[in-house]
């Protein structure tokens, strides 16, 4: 859950973190300083590269304005995208290492509890009513470990129940011989 | 009385704001000036705003006149030590490691934020000439420490030979795209701290012989024969000489201080005799040099040149000219100041301009605008940037290289005895 919600929060982060600097530099008050300093440059260079005499027809100045605010817009978009990368680096790679992590923690949470119900399973199979699942403190599936675990301790005890039945009969009573052997096969807790 | 009894400081500030003398208002303005430098440089880079225009970029030039108004600001005490010296040392720093360049010659327009270039400017030959010279001078105003290393750092750095472009004048800039631009530094204007800066370089100089190169174009204006810029705008005849002490320096009889003496007071002329068409202007209000106007930014100016006007005065143009014109210049500072005061004085200082027959006011301040006053005043009063800055040895380098004092004074060529600054 925790690992849920810091990488969302990362990636929400990261996803308005870049539009939110690409729309700034495209508000409308950002594109009107743009523009007004884009006249303000072109008059720059009119006032220092023009020769002496020389007119500006107003048309020419549009274009050089244009030409100008143009370059301008590439240079932010330019500026958008290495922004972005630098951003990408900077949270997307702390952001892979977290999920890496967390998916690794997460895998041995379920991995470790499954490896143990596969081993007890085959004990049972050998017909060992001693065996118990033993989880580790962070594990996932305690609660069905602890209702397994009963339910074999309940298995344990009956059978054990059975085998000391099966003996205590003795003599006096002629039992089937499949039935004790069948009984002295599994592994119990009490014989 | 009642406002008095309310607000006890309220009349004294009014009364000084009245009486303030010749050097307290120039004092005042000069530290106006210096605070632009100190709210619109960016605290991460030290890079210093073009102008206060929303969006703005940063200037190189205007960021060298930073260097050079933050030494004086900490000089006259408005600076602390530790704020001066730590903006400086943060804007080298930026210069050198982190602001794009090509050869050693900055983009005239960089991002505050990163120094990237902007605006697809170019690598500007005079604006980092003044970037340099702003940074010699803080070298020479913290000498003995890290600023003075990293200003030479920066400055041996510059391969001016390399933008010559394989001509005998240096090229205006260079473009990644398209190489050099197609246009040299041709004619008299700011260019002799651009020639000053490559001919004195310990590491790239230019030969001492394209001194000569560059036109010397001449005219007669208001009685006197002027070599002028081709836009007659004041800036070109003050920018070299805020940094540079021309008062001794004669140049094949040509002696620049002069020379912007009469240009000053040839723009005043101009302005006395279209007075009558146009509002702003008069005796006491002139000042035509590249600024804001009613219909953007102009290279506008007086006779002999281009003398491209509309009517707009900018009072750092006459400001500027303290040195040259004292009288004059302050005339007009104080008669900009105090009728215009509402509408054309701010927070740092001077706004860029404005002009009476079309009732526009420039809301604006440009950082180069504000930064030349700033070494101008300084200069008026204690000489205060050209004593330093005459000593650094690329500066006697080139002096010596090109022969400017060669011919002693009586030989017949004009020197000004030094400006007596206003007590």
């Amino acid at each position: 859950m925790v690992l849920l919600i810091i990488s969302t929060t990362l990636i929400f982060a990261l996803h308005f973190g870049i539009w939110g600097y690409a729309l700034k530099e495209f508000s409308d008050e950002s594109v009107r300083n743009a523009l007004k300093m884009t006249s303000r440059l072109n008059d720059y260079e009119i006032a220092r590269y023009q020769p002496a005499g020389e007119v500006t027809l107003p048309k020419l100045a549009l274009l050089r304005e244009t030409e100008l605010f143009s370059s301008r817009q590439r240079e932010i978009l330019q500026g958008i995208l290495s922004e972005t990368q630098k951003r990408t680096i900077f949270l997307g790679i702390p952001l892979l290492f977290f999920i890496g992590w967390g998916s690794i923690f997460i895998s041995h949470k379920i991995a470790g509890p499954l490896y143990h119900f596969n081993r007890i399973f085959k004990e049972l199979k050998a017909k060992n009513l001693t065996a118990r699942v033993r989880l580790r403190k962070y594990d996932e599936g305690k609660k069905i470990a602890e209702t397994f675990n009963e339910a074999v301790l309940e298995l344990d005890r009956s059978v054990a129940k059975m085998k000391k039945a099966a003996r205590e009969a003795g003599e006096g009573v002629k039992l089937p011989n499949a039935l004790t052997e069948e009984l002295s096969q599994f592994k119990t807790t009490q014989n | 009385m009642l406002l008095c009894a309310f607000f006890p400081h309220s009349g004294i500030l009014f009364a000084a704001e009245e009486t303030l003398s010749d050097q307290e208002l120039l004092r005042k303005i000069q530290r106006d000036s210096i605070q632009y430098f100190v709210d619109c440089s960016d605290p991460g880079t030290g890079l210093t705003l073009d102008s206060t225009q929303p969006g703005s970029p940063s200037s190189i030039a205007a960021t060298g006149f930073s260097l050079a108004a933050l030494a004086i600001g900490q000089k006259q005490g408005w600076l602390s030590y530790q704020q001066a010296y730590h903006q400086i040392l943060k804007t080298l720093e930026t210069a050198l490691n982190g602001a794009q360049h090509q050869k050693g010659f900055f983009y005239h327009f960089l991002d505050p934020k990163t120094g990237r270039r902007v605006w697809g400017s170019e690598a500007s030959s005079i604006d980092t000439a003044l970037f340099i010279a702003g940074a010699l001078l803080a070298g020479e105003y913290f000498k003995g420490t890290p600023i003075e290393t990293l200003s030479q750092q920066i400055y041996d750095r510059v391969d001016w030979k390399w933008m010559l472009n394989r001509s005998d004048l240096i090229c205006m800039g260079w473009k990644p795209q398209t190489g050099f631009l197609p246009y040299y530094w041709d004619s008299y204007s700011e260019l002799m701290i651009l020639q000053a800066l490559a001919i004195g370089s310990p590491t790239h100089p230019i030969p001492p012989s394209l001194w000569n190169q560059w036109s010397r174009f001449e005219e007669e204006y208001n009685g006197a024969r002027i070599v002028y810029s081709h836009t007659g705008s004041l800036f070109t005849y003050q920018y070299a000489q805020a940094f540079i002490d021309f008062r001794k320096l004669n140049d094949q009889g040509i002696n620049y201080f002069e020379n912007s003496k009469n240009a000053s007071l040839a723009n005043r002329q101009f302005c006395i005799e279209n007075s009558s068409e146009f509002l702003t202007y008069g005796k006491d209000s002139w000042g035509l040099t590249a600024s804001l106007g009613p219909g953007g930014y102009k290279a506008y100016g007086a006779l002999p040149g281009q003398a491209l006007h509309d009517g707009t005065v900018a009072p750092y143009g006459s400001a500027a000219s303290i040195v040259f014109t004292p009288e004059e210049s302050l005339n007009a500072i104080r008669f900009f100041y105090e009728n215009f005061r509402d509408q054309l004085y701010g927070k740092y200082g001077f706004k860029d301009s404005f002009n009476l027959g079309k009732d526009w006011w420039a809301q604006e301040y440009l950082g180069i605008d504000q930064g030349i006053m700033v070494l101008m005043i300084e200069n008026y009063f204690s000489e205060g940037v050209w004593k330093p800055f005459m000593k650094i040895p690329a500066i006697q380098k080139w002096i010596r290289a090109c022969r400017l004092n060669a011919v002693p004074p009586e030989a017949g060529l004009s020197s000004p005895a030094p400006s007596e600054p206003v007590s």
